[in-house]
């Protein structure tokens, strides 16, 4: 996978050849509707986006979203959202983590990770490991309980 | 970038910019009023505005609504209330609420009446000192019924 | 050894646009490090998106950023659209081009005069202000509201739209180069303006990748990067414009990109009027998609996003084959923007953290969602 052959590929393909140069780390990449999801495993996320970035060139992190499937194990999905500047491509890269457990974080490849990695804690309540600051972003401390967590409630009774 | 080039020693000296900005404001002192003063005046809103909502009459003055309740069902913030009867064969209204504290005048609940029975007008006034009285009943609905074609 | 000392800029302060909390720490006038707070305005929109059907949640985005509801509606719609694989006819598209840059207009609009303000300077909001009455006007003729207009719905719009107000639009569209020939003339070359401005909270290029800017202050970083010419969508690539790009990086270039993206949206509304198609603009079985029957949209996953005024806009949807979103993920330009203000203020005055703060152009209701 080199920075040169990405003009002429698509999401696709360059998921695919993520997967061919990591054959152990990556552990699928498929067509989703026109999205290129790739699992990549837990602990090697951070090798994977590292390469992507310094040596592929897709070097624009700017989602971290915290999804909760409550009747899966691993129970959350990381997903990351990265993208290059000079191509039209984007890649959807996903971890699968089990509740209790942290994932490795980006903050010192990319600074963007700093706030979305705290929004993810935030609301799905899960932590990474290596992160300055890992406190709750838009919920305040001591607040219980992950809001976008499935078995967090929508309506209270009012007390 | 353009308009990124450095003050000349002309326009550093006679304050030319600030001349032409001060120019362009006196043109506007001797122009029309653009303000509207409200509330001592008041902009007429366009025939379309969604303001408060009313219930659309037939022509002998009974309601449209048959208490189907698609509005309450796909409003977005849940603020309507509805009861039907049967009355001779007919669906009638009893009680037809909207916590206008919560509504957001999106106009969904207009969308959805698939009778057509009500409709937005342009009122955009309906603040009150009592928050009791943010609630518009089946009464408030009639309000304004003559504003809106049958 | 000058003592430290902490300082606390908002909630409740008028240059913080909103609710966001600068924690300061200052040596002197200067800030050597700081922290932000936010979401106190947090609504928990995500949240409550899940229990909404797709046909509801655009209510929900008229309220992310509320200067630019109708680009926020357009990219909502886009993104469910491309999930269920929906065609619009080319009519829909140019009316969605062309209302999406009328909103980049007022929204620049109300950035040169609120920027102006914060620094200062008082006359330019009212004549922004006044310009981008002419806007909302014609908006509120179409939708019935004057911010928040719920306009498009998924498959097409709320309503058709008059013949007056495309003509009225041309009326104003011809207009505008005059109004923004105004505002430059209060500010671009004003000697206060540019010292308040050049030089103050440079992004460098890297920095600005590094931390995932995007929009305008991304364009004034030198990073050629906008979505309307990266991944075209609706009818940009038919379109004759330019993207602004700045140089320096600082306040005054960020100023200057948007004044310049000011004129090319001039450029493309002219377009878009010129070309509008005639037929019909909502896609072909729009009535399957109609409130109030609520629709289903098949299992799967989405990222689609718009190049919003104020940035990239995005909406990931996971959507599991029912009624409702199963997630949705909003990306927006004031958060990933904001995220980074820390990094630009470091070593400036206070002063100078008023101007960059207002030189991102954040909108809080964005940013806590
Ligand atoms: S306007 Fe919207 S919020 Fe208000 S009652 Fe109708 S559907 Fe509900
Ligand atoms: S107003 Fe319309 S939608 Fe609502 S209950 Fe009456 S008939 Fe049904």
């Amino acid at each position: 996978m080199k920075k040169e052959n990405l003009k002429n590929m698509n999401d696709i393909g360059a998921a695919e050849a993520l997967k061919k140069h990591f054959p152990s780390a990556v552990e699928s990449a498929e067509l989703v509707n026109h999205e290129a999801v790739v699992y990549v495993r837990k602990d090697d996320i951070k090798k994977v986006l590292a390469y992507l970035k310094e040596k592929v060139g897709f070097e624009y992190l700017f989602s971290i979203t915290g999804v909760d499937y409550p009747d899966r194990t691993p129970r959350f999905d990381i997903v990351y959202h990265l993208k290059t500047l000079e191509h039209p491509l984007q890649l959807t890269i996903k971890v699968k983590v089990e509740e209790g457990t942290d994932v490795d974080s980006v903050y010192d490849i990319f600074k963007s990770a700093n706030w979305c990695e705290r929004e993810a804690y935030d609301m799905v309540g899960v932590p990474f490991k290596g992160h300055p600051n890992m406190t709750r972003l838009f919920m305040w401390e001591g607040f219980e309980g992950y809001p976008l967590r499935k078995d967090f409630p929508l309506y209270t009774e009012d007390k | 970038m353009e308009g990124d080039k450095k003050l000349s020693l002309f326009e550093k000296i006679f304050f030319i910019e600030i001349i032409k900005g001060h120019l362009l404001t006196l043109k506007y002192m001797f122009g029309k009023n653009v303000t509207v003063m409200y509330p001592d005046e008041k902009r007429a809103p366009v025939p379309k505005s969604r303001g408060i909502h009313t219930f659309k009459l037939e022509s002998d003055g009974t309601e449209r609504c048959n208490a189907c309740g698609l509005c309450a069902k796909f409003c977005p913030s849940n603020c309507i209330t509805i009861k039907g009867e049967k009355v001779d064969g007919k669906r009638i209204v009893t009680q037809y609420d909207i916590d206008i504290t919560r509504c957001i005048f999106c106009g969904m609940c207009v969308d959805a009446c698939p009778k057509d029975a009500i409709a937005m007008v342009e009122e955009y006034e309906i603040s009150v000192y009592n928050k009791d009285e943010m609630n518009l009943d089946q009464q408030g609905m009639h309000k304004y019924s003559s504003r809106v074609p049958s | 050894m000058p003592r430290k000392m902490t300082i606390n800029m908002g909630p409740q302060h008028p240059s913080t646009h909103g609710v966001l909390r600068v924690i300061l720490e200052l040596e002197g006038e200067n800030v050597v490090g700081s922290d932000m707070e936010v979401g106190l305005l947090h609504r928990g929109i995500e949240k409550l998106a899940e229990s909404m059907t797709y046909q509801q949640i655009v209510t929900l985005t008229d309220r992310l950023d509320y200067v630019t509801s109708m680009t926020n509606n357009i990219t909502y719609v886009m993104a469910v659209e491309k999930l269920l694989g929906i065609e619009i006819p080319p009519r829909g598209e140019y009316i969605r081009t062309l209302i999406a840059e009328m909103q980049r207009v007022v929204n620049h609009m109300m950035f040169v005069g609120i920027y102006a303000m914060d620094l200062g300077a008082i006359t330019p909001v009212f004549q922004t202000f006044r310009d981008r009455e002419i806007i909302l006007d014609l908006f509120e003729m179409i939708s019935g509201a004057r911010l928040t207009y719920s306009f498009f719905r998924v498959g097409g719009m709320r309503e058709e739209i008059p013949q007056e107000f495309f003509d009225k639009t041309k009326d104003f569209n011809d207009k505008l180069l005059g109004m923004i020939a105004e505002y430059e003339t209060l500010l671009t070359r004003n000697r206060i303006f540019r010292a308040r401005n050049i030089g103050v909270g440079v992004v460098s290029k890297e920095y600005a990748i590094n931390c995932g800017l995007t929009g305008p202050v991304l364009r004034a970083s030198g990073v050629p990067y906008d979505l309307r010419k990266a991944k075209p969508y609706l009818m940009y690539d038919k379109m004759d414009f330019e993207i602004a790009v700045g140089d320096n990086g600082d306040c005054y270039d960020r100023y200057l990109v948007r004044i310049k993206e000011l004129k090319e949206s001039q450029k493309i509304i002219a377009q878009c009027l010129e070309q509008m198609p005639s037929g019909a603009s909502n896609c072909e079985d729009y009535k399957k998609y109609k409130i109030p029957k609520p629709f289903k949209v098949p299992a799967g996953e989405v990222y689609f996003s718009t190049e919003c005024p104020k940035g990239e806009l995005g909406f990931y949807i996971i959507s599991d084959g029912t009624k409702s979103p199963y997630r949705i993920k909003i990306n927006s330009p004031s958060y990933i923007n904001t995220a980074a203000l820390s990094g630009m203020i470091e070593g400036a005055l206070i002063a100078d953290v008023v101007a960059t703060i207002a030189s991102l152009d954040i909108v809080l209701g964005e940013l806590d969602k």
